[in-house]
C-alpha cells in the first residue's frame, strides 16, 4: 500500500518538499538536530574549540620549561598542564575531530541522505559535549586529572591520588568513550549497508574503506580501555583490588589494557586522515589513486598488525626478552603497509601531473612530517634504543611528529579542499600560505629540538631540569618554535573566519575532483541528495557536475517524498543492489535528554552519590526504551516504489536491517570488552604477587548449571519465538518463556554475587564478582528485550514479515548465554589453577 | 545469495585473523609456560621443554598460515567473474589473497623470535 507521495516535481518543488522533511528547526530546535550535516559540523567546530584550549595548555607547558629552573607553575599545577593536553588533544580533539570528519562526509561520498542511526550521532554529540565540559570545568576547578594521559595505576590511584581529579578523567573519558562507540557502529553500518545503488565494494571511495577498518578498529580497541576506567573507578569508588599488588592485583594490567587501546588509537587517528590524503591527492595530482587494491590490504593489515604491538611502550616494565622480541618484530613490520600507501601516494604523483595548490601544500607538509616520525618510531619499536629513550623528550618528539603529521596536516589539507563544499564559497588563499609555513617551521622548531633534548636525557613529564645539563638553548629554540606554530594557527582561523564571512558564493566543482560529494549543492541541504544516485565505475572516476543536475531533477531514486518520511536506500554488502528502503527517524529531543541523563549519573558518581547515580541509570535506560515509539510499522507495506522503475521492501521487513547489523557490531564491541574482562582475570593469575588468594571463591556447582539451563532454554524460546512468528503464530508465550528464562539465571547470579568472599581482600574476588555484575547486567536486560518482544508483539509491530524486535532481542539472548557459560568457566578455571600448578599427564 | 555475498567479505581477514589467533597462543603459552616454570625442565635436544611447546605451535600456526595462503592461490587459479556477485566479489577474492600471502609473512617474521630469544628473562 502506498499513498501520499508525489513525483515529477520540479527541482525547486522537490527541493522544498524535502527541506520541510529533513531541515532542523530554528530556535530550540536546533537542540533537537539529527542531521549529518549539521552533527558533523558541531563535532568538527566543537573538536577545534578543544584543539584550541589543548594548545594554549601546551603554551603553557612550554612557557615552564622554556628555561631550566622556572618558577612559571609548580610540579603539581604541571602536571595538571601535560595530563591535560594529553587528554584534550588525544580524547577531544582527534577522535571527535575524526568522527565529524566521517559524519559529514560519509554519507555524501556514498550516496545517502543521512548516516544508519541519526538520533545515534547527535546523541554522540552530546555524549562527548557534555563529557568534555565536564573535564574542562574540573580544570578550571583546580582539580583536573594530574596523572597523565594514560593515568597509570598506582599513581591514579586513590592512595597516590585521593582527589576526584583521576575519577574526573575515569568518568569524564569514558563518558566520551561512548560517542566514538556509538560513531563507529553507526559508520561501520553505514559503509556496508546505506551506498548509492551500484557502489560495490570494489567501486568504494577510498575514504570509505579508511572510515571502515578505522571504526572496526574503535569497535575492538576501545573498550579494553573503557574496562580499565570502569575496574580502576570501582577500585577507588568502592576499595576492590585490581591493580594494587598487595592484595592480588597488578598496576600492570592497567598498563595491557590502556595500551591495548591506545596504541591502536595511533592508527584509529592516523588512517581516516590517510583516507582524506588519498582522496585529495589524486585531484592534485590529476591522475586516479594508484594502487587501491594495495591500499585496501595495506589498511586491513595495519589495522591488525596495530593490536599486536601494544607492549612497545611496555618495554621497561620487565616482560621476558621473547615477548619483547614479538612486539618489537609486530611493531617493524606495521611500517610496511605504511610504506605501501607512502609509495601508492609518489605513485600518484609520479603518474600524474602535479597542480600546486593550498590543499597540496599542507600534503606536502604530511608527507615531510610523518615520514620523519615514521622513521623515529622504527628507532623506538628497537628494545635496546627504547631502553634509552624511553621517557624522555625524544619519545615527546616521535608522537607528536606522528600524529601532528600523520592527523593534523591532512585535517589542514581537507580543512581547505572540502571548505568550498561545506560553506559554498570559493576559496581565498592568500592567508592560508604564510599559515602553512608558520606552523610547518613552527611545528619542527619546537618538535626537531625534543629530539635532541630527550637523547641527552631530558625526562619527559618533569616541570624543571638543572641548568648545568645544558638544554636551556634548545628548550628555549622549542618554545619559541611553539609560539611560531601558534601564530600560525591563528592565521588559519583567522582565513576560516574571513572565507566564511566574505567568501565569494561559489557553486562548481572548484578542484575538478571526480567523487560523489562534488555532485550536491553547495553548500549541502539538510536531505544531501535530492534523488540517490546509481554508480557505475569507481567512486573516484565520476562526473558530479552531470550527476548533480540530474539529482536535483529528481531522476535518481526517491526523487520524492512519500508519507513525510526521511527515506534513503539499503543496499546488500558487496554487490550495492537495492535490498530495501531506509526510513530514518525525524529529528528529536531524546538523545539529548538521554545524554544529560548519563551527565547525571556520571557527576553523581563524581561526588559519591550513588542512590542518584542508580536513578540516572534507570532514567538512561527508560528514555533509550523512548527511543523505539513510532519506529516500524503496524502493517505490511511490501515492496513500494523507489523510483527508476524498481521497488524495494522498508527496512523493518527485511531480514538484517540496518538496525541488526548494528546489535552485531555492538556485541562485536562487547565481546572485546569481555575478553579483555577475562584476559585480566587469566592475567592477575599469572603475573600478580600474592597469589592465590586467602580465600578461594566457591561457586558450587547447582546455581550455574541452572543459571546456564535458564539462558540456555530462554535463548531456545526466543529462536522458536522467532520461527513461530514467520510462520503466522504468536510469539508471546516464548517470549514469557525467555523473560522467566532470564529471571532465574538473574535470581542465581545475585546469589553467585553475595557469595563471593573477601571481595576488597583480594583482585581475584573482586574480578569475579565483576564478571558477576557483567552477567548479571546482561540477564536484567535479557529481560527488558523479552519484554520489549512482548509489548511490540501486542502493539502489532510485529508480523510474519516484521521480525526485526525479535530478531535483534535473539542476538541478545544467545550472547548473554554463551557470555555465562564462558564468564562462569572463566571463574572455576582460574579457582582451580590458583590452587596450585596442575598436574600433567606427561 | 544476498547472504552469501555479505559473508565474502570475511574472505579479506581470514589471513590476519590467523595471524591474531596465533599471537594470542603463543604470547598465552610462552606466559603461562614461564609461570609454571617450563622452562627449567630440559626437554628434546637438551631445549627447555617450554621452547620445544612453542617452537612446536610456531610451526603449526605457520604451516597453516601458508596453507591458507596457498588455498587462495589455488582458488586464484579458477578466478572467474562470478554472474551472481560479479567483480566486486573478485575483488574481494583478490584482495583476501593479498592479506593471506602478507599474513603468512608476518606470521613467520613475528615469531621467530621463538627460535632464540630467552622465554622468561
Amino acid at each position: 500500500m502506498e499513498t501520499g507521495f508525489k513525483r515529477r516535481q520540479s527541482p525547486i518543488r522537490l527541493h522544498k518538499d524535502l527541506m520541510e522533511i529533513w531541515a532542523t528547526k530554528p530556535g530550540f530546535g536546533r537542540l533537537s538536530a539529527v542531521n549529518h550535516t549539521t552533527v558533523g559540523l558541531r563535532f568538527i567546530i566543537t573538536s577545534f574549540v578543544f584543539f584550541a584550549i589543548g594548545g594554549g595548555l601546551a603554551m603553557l607547558i612550554r612557557a615552564q620549561i622554556a628555561t631550566s629552573g622556572s618558577a612559571f607553575a609548580d610540579a603539581d599545577t604541571y602536571a595538571q598542564f601535560f595530563t591535560m593536553h594529553g587528554t584534550v588533544m588525544m580524547f577531544l580533539f582527534a577522535i571527535p575531530m575524526l568522527e565529524g570528519f566521517a559524519i559529514y562526509m560519509l554519507p555524501k561520498q556514498l550516496g545517502a541522505r543521512d548516516l544508519a542511526f541519526p538520533r545515534l550521532t547527535a546523541f554522540g554529540y552530546w555524549c562527548y559535549l557534555f563529557g568534555g565540559t565536564i573535564i574542562i570545568f574540573a580544570m578550571f576547578a583546580g582539580v583536573a586529572p594530574d596523572s597523565g594521559w594514560f593515568m597509570y595505576t598506582p599513581l591514579s590511584s586513590r592512595v597516590f591520588s585521593p582527589g576526584i581529579n583521576s575519577d574526573i578523567w575515569l568518568l569524564g573519558i569514558t563518558f566520551v568513550e561512548i560517542s566514538a562507540m556509538c560513531a563507529a557502529v553507526e559508520i561501520v553500518v553505514t559503509i556496508l549497508k546505506m551506498r548509492a545503488p551500484g557502489m560495490s565494494l570494489d567501486r568504494m571511495p577510498i575514504l570509505a574503506w579508511y572510515l571502515l577498518v578505522t571504526m572496526g578498529m574503535i569497535v575492538v580497541g576501545f573498550p579494553p580501555l573503557i574496562l580499565a576506567s570502569v575496574l580502576l573507578e570501582m577500585e577507588r569508588a568502592f576499595n576492590l583490588p585490581f591493580f594494587d599488588p598487595a592484595r592480588g592485583g597488578d598496576p600492570l594490567l592497567w598498563q595491557h589494557l590502556f595500551w591495548l587501546f591506545g596504541h591502536p588509537e595511533v592508527y584509529i587517528i592516523f588512517l581516516p586522515a590517510a583516507g582524506a590524503v588519498s582522496t585529495i591527492l589524486p585531484v592534485f595530482a590529476r591522475h586516479e589513486l594508484v594502487g587501491y587494491r594495495a591500499i585496501v590490504v595495506a589498511i586491513i593489515a595495519l589495522a591488525f598488525l596495530s593490536f599486536g604491538i601494544w607492549v612497545h611502550h611496555m618495554y621497561t616494565v620487565g616482560i621476558p626478552h621473547m615477548a619483547l622480541a614479538f612486539f618489537s618484530a609486530a611493531s617493524g613490520l606495521v611500517a610496511i603497509p605504511t610504506g605501501v600507501q607512502i609509495f601508492a601516494w609518489i605513485a600518484t604523483l609520479a603518474q600524474g601531473r602535479l597542480r600546486w595548490d593550498i590543499p597540496m601544500l599542507y600534503l606536502l607538509g604530511f608527507f615531510i612530517v610523518f615520514v620523519m616520525g615514521g622513521m623515529t618510531g622504527v628507532m623506538l619499536a628497537l628494545v635496546p634504543f627504547n631502553w634509552q629513550a624511553h621517557d624522555t623528550h625524544f619519545v615527546v618528539a616521535h608522537l607528536h611528529y606522528v600524529l601532528f603529521g600523520g592527523f593534523v596536516f591532512p585535517m589542514l589539507a581537507a580543512a581547505y579542499y572540502w571548505l568550498p563544499l561545506v560553506t559554498g564559497k570559493a576559496t581565498n588563499q592568500r592567508l592560508g600560505v604564510p599559515a602553512f609555513w608558520l606552523i610547518f617551521i613552527g611545528f619542527h622548531l619546537t618538535f626537531f629540538m625534543m629530539h635532541l633534548t630527550g637523547l641527552r636525557g631530558m625526562p619527559r613529564r618533569v616541570h624543571t631540569y638543572p641548568q648545568e645539563l645544558g638544554l636551556d638553548l634548545l628548550n628555549l629554540i622549542s618554545s619559541v618554535g611553539g609560539f611560531i606554530m601558534t601564530i600560525g594557527f591563528a592565521l588559519f582561523v583567522i582565513d576560516m573566519v574571513l572565507h566564511i564571512r566574505y567568501g565569494r558564493p561559489f557553486r562548481r566543482n572548484e578542484w575538478k575532483a571526480a567523487t560523489l560529494e562534488w555532485a550536491l549543492p553547495k553548500p549541502p541541504p539538510a536531505y544531501a541528495f535530492a534523488s540517490l544516485p546509481t554508480v557505475e565505475d569507481r567512486a573516484d572516476r565520476l562526473h558530479p557536475g552531470s550527476i548533480g543536475n540530474d539529482l536535483a531533477a529528481g531522476r535518481g531514486y526517491l526523487g520524492f517524498v512519500r508519507h513525510g518520511w526521511m527515506e534513503t536506500l539499503g543496499v546488500d554488502m558487496v554487490r550495492g543492489r537495492i535490498t530495501e528502503v531506509i526510513v530514518l527517524p525525524r529529528p528529536s529531543y531524546l538523545p539529548l535528554w538521554t545524554a544529560l541523563a548519563i551527565a547525571g549519573f556520571v557527576l553523581s558518581f563524581l561526588v559519591s552519590e550513588y542512590g542518584f547515580a542508580a536513578f540516572f541509570a534507570g532514567l538512561v535506560l527508560v528514555l533509550f526504551l523512548l527511543w523505539t515509539r513510532g519506529m516500524g510499522a503496524r502493517e505490511d507495506y511490501g515492496a513500494i516504489d523507489v523510483g527508476r522503475g524498481e521497488k524495494a521492501v522498508p527496512h523493518w521487513e527485511t531480514q538484517r536491517p540496518p538496525s541488526w547489523w548494528a546489535m552485531l557490531f555492538t556485541l562485536t564491541g562487547n565481546t572485546a570488552f569481555y575478553a579483555s574482562l577475562v584476559f585480566g582475570l587469566f592475567f592477575l593469575w599469572v603475573s600478580a604477587p600474592n597469589w592465590p588468594p586467602p580465600e578461594m571463591i566457591d561457586l558450587g556447582l547447582a546455581v550455574p548449571a541452572m543459571i546456564a539451563a535458564a539462558l540456555a532454554v530462554g535463548l531456545a524460546a526466543a529462536a522458536w519465538a522467532v520461527r513461530t512468528t514467520r510462520r503466522g503464530g504468536y510469539p508471546v508465550i516464548w517470549l514469557l518463556i525467555t523473560l522467566v528464562g532470564h529471571a532465574v539465571a538473574l535470581a542465581g547470579l545475585a546469589y553467585l554475587g553475595f557469595a563471593i568472599p573477601g571481595l576488597t581482600a583480594h583482585a581475584h574476588s573482586a574480578t569475579g564478582l565483576v564478571i558477576i555484575l557483567y552477567l548479571v547486567l546482561h540477564t536484567g536486560l535479557g529481560i527488558v528485550f523479552a519484554g520489549f518482544g512482548i509489548y511490540r508483539t501486542l502493539s502489532g509491530y510485529v508480523s510474519a514479515r516484521r521480525l526485526v524486535d525479535l530478531r535483534i532481542g535473539l542476538l541478545w539472548h544467545a550472547y548473554t548465554f554463551v557470555a555465562s557459560v564462558v564468564g562462569l568457566g572463566a571463574i572455576y578455571t582460574v579457582t582451580w589453577l590458583a590452587q596450585g600448578r596442575p598436574t600433567m599427564p606427561w | 545469495m544476498v547472504r552469501s555475498s555479505a559473508f565474502k567479505i570475511l574472505l579479506l581477514l581470514v589471513g590476519f585473523v590467523w595471524w591474531s589467533i596465533a599471537f594470542i597462543a603463543l604470547y598465552s603459552v610462552q606466559s603461562i609456560g614461564c609461570g609454571w616454570g617450563w622452562h627449567l625442565e630440559t626437554s628434546l635436544g637438551g631445549l627447555s621443554f617450554l621452547r620445544v611447546v612453542l617452537i612446536g605451535l610456531f610451526v603449526f600456526f605457520c604451516a597453516l598460515g601458508v596453507l591458507i595462503a596457498l588455498l587462495f592461490l589455488w582458488r586464484s587459479k579458477s578466478y572467474r567473474e562470478d554472474p551472481e556477485t560479479g567483480s566486486p566479489a573478485l575483488f574481494l577474492e583478490k584482495s583476501g589473497a593479498l592479506a593471506a600471502y602478507a599474513a603468512a609473512v608476518a606470521t613467520l617474521l613475528t615469531f621467530a623470535p621463538i627460535l632464540y630469544a630467552s622465554p622468561c628473562t
